[in-house]
């Protein structure tokens, strides 16, 4: 038990762990965080530019089968080692992943709640378009997974900042160990920030 | 309301035929708490369509029916969840009248949201949001199939305040509830 726990304190000193997961982790919820205001502001203020960008989302259609890796690949030929790359491809990816969820949630619509509204002679466009931002942080919890996932693929072919070139280095020195330490590292981190999202996202709706 | 001589087609719960019903004359008196029973549930659905203005019936009339002063409450789409209790209410009026959101006890409630699945807060609420409307006929289908048994004395109570407004209730159910007290009962 000691040898696992001095491996595992080698590993955190030899691979910058501490280090690499503030970066990367700084990258994935700056980006979230950023998203966020981004679409609270878009949705509140200006509702005709979400619609103009899902109809947009709609007609690239095909985007969402390519899959990540490309556009990992292309903007690390196209501006390799720039830090800021890594920011605008997290946040142009999470953007087009709640315009996606966003209009899911439109075409998911049941037409029973048109005829209520009918009845009542409601405005069933306004409602519909409040449905929009409805539960934006649950939306974006929802991408949470995948951001880190373009964000650990970006920084394994970067291979010079964060957790996943901290990965690459231990795919090159065949360092199984290191490996499983940052992968478990990342997990416990993704279970506990989706845990206490559900668990604030039910508190402050009750 | 009078139903003479009404008849419809529905769906059969099982078999998925298309029927018609029986011949179905009733007279529902205005401003009543009124419960119509029936096992098949597609066949009080279709029967909410008729009662609600929303559908004619095939066969038969309807006298002393305004479809546009009535409401159909169909507990899964009652009210908008992806709205707070005070955006539902403000989505009917620009204002709404505070002693009936305090009489209602949805006050505390007002910023909230609320879940898809409280089916008995969203007929609350959608109960409230006709007397705001200002309609005159509330047609409600299926209730206690949404509702948990606790609930039911709460959405009773709430009925008796909407008739209390000059409204008139008709509840159709495909459970029997005989401890629950209506004006009317007829069984189909």
């Amino acid at each position: 038990m000691t040898y696992i726990w001095l491996e595992f304190i080698s590993i955190l000193e030899d691979y910058l762990i501490v280090q690499n997961l503030a970066f990367t982790s700084t990258v994935v919820y700056s980006t979230l965080a950023i998203l966020y205001l981004f679409m609270y502001a878009l949705l509140h203020f200006t509702p005709a530019i979400t619609n103009a960008l899902i109809s947009i989302v709609e007609k690239l259609f095909f985007i969402k089968y390519l899959p990540v890796l490309i556009f990992a690949i292309v903007l690390n030929l196209l501006f390799p080692g720039k830090i800021w790359s890594e920011f605008v491809l997290a946040f142009l990816y999470s953007l087009i992943l709640v315009l996606i969820q966003i209009n899911k949630t439109k075409s998911q619509i049941n037409p029973g709640y048109s005829k209520f509204a009918n009845d009542l002679s409601i405005n069933f466009d306004a409602v519909k378009e409040k449905l929009f931002y409805s539960n934006l942080s649950r939306k974006i919890k929802n991408i949470h997974y995948e951001v880190w996932l373009l964000v650990l693929i970006y920084e394994f072919i970067n291979g010079q900042d964060g957790l996943g070139a901290v990965l690459k280095q231990g795919y090159v020195f065949n360092d199984i160990y290191a490996v499983l330490v940052v992968s478990f590292i990342i997990s416990l981190l993704i279970w506990i920030i989706d845990y206490s999202f559900s668990f604030l996202n039910k508190y402050f709706r009750r | 309301m009078n139903l003479i001589e009404v008849r419809f087609p529905y769906k059969n719960n099982n078999s998925k035929e298309i029927i018609y019903s029986d011949k179905l004359s009733l007279e529902i008196p205005k401003e009543s708490k009124t419960i119509i029973l029936a096992s098949e549930s597609n066949l009080l659905y279709e029967l909410g369509l008729i009662l609600s203005g929303k559908a004619p019936p095939t066969e038969g009339k309807i006298a002393d029916i305004n479809q546009n002063e009535s409401v159909y409450i169909i507990p899964e789409y009652a009210a908008f969840p992806w709205m707070t209790v005070k955006e539902n209410l403000l989505s009917v009026n620009e204002k709404y009248d505070d002693k009936l959101v305090k009489e209602f006890g949805l006050e505390p409630y007002l910023e909230n949201n609320f879940d898809d699945e409280s089916y008995g807060f969203r007929i609350k609420l959608a109960l409230v949001m006709a007397l705001t409307a200002d309609k005159k006929n509330i047609v409600l289908f299926n209730p206690f199939r949404y509702i948990k048994t606790s609930y039911f004395d709460i959405l009773m109570d709430d009925l008796e305040k909407v008739k209390k407004y000059g409204l008139g209730i008709i509840v159709l159910s495909s459970d029997v509830q005989k401890k629950l007290k209506f004006d009317n009962e007829y069984s189909l």
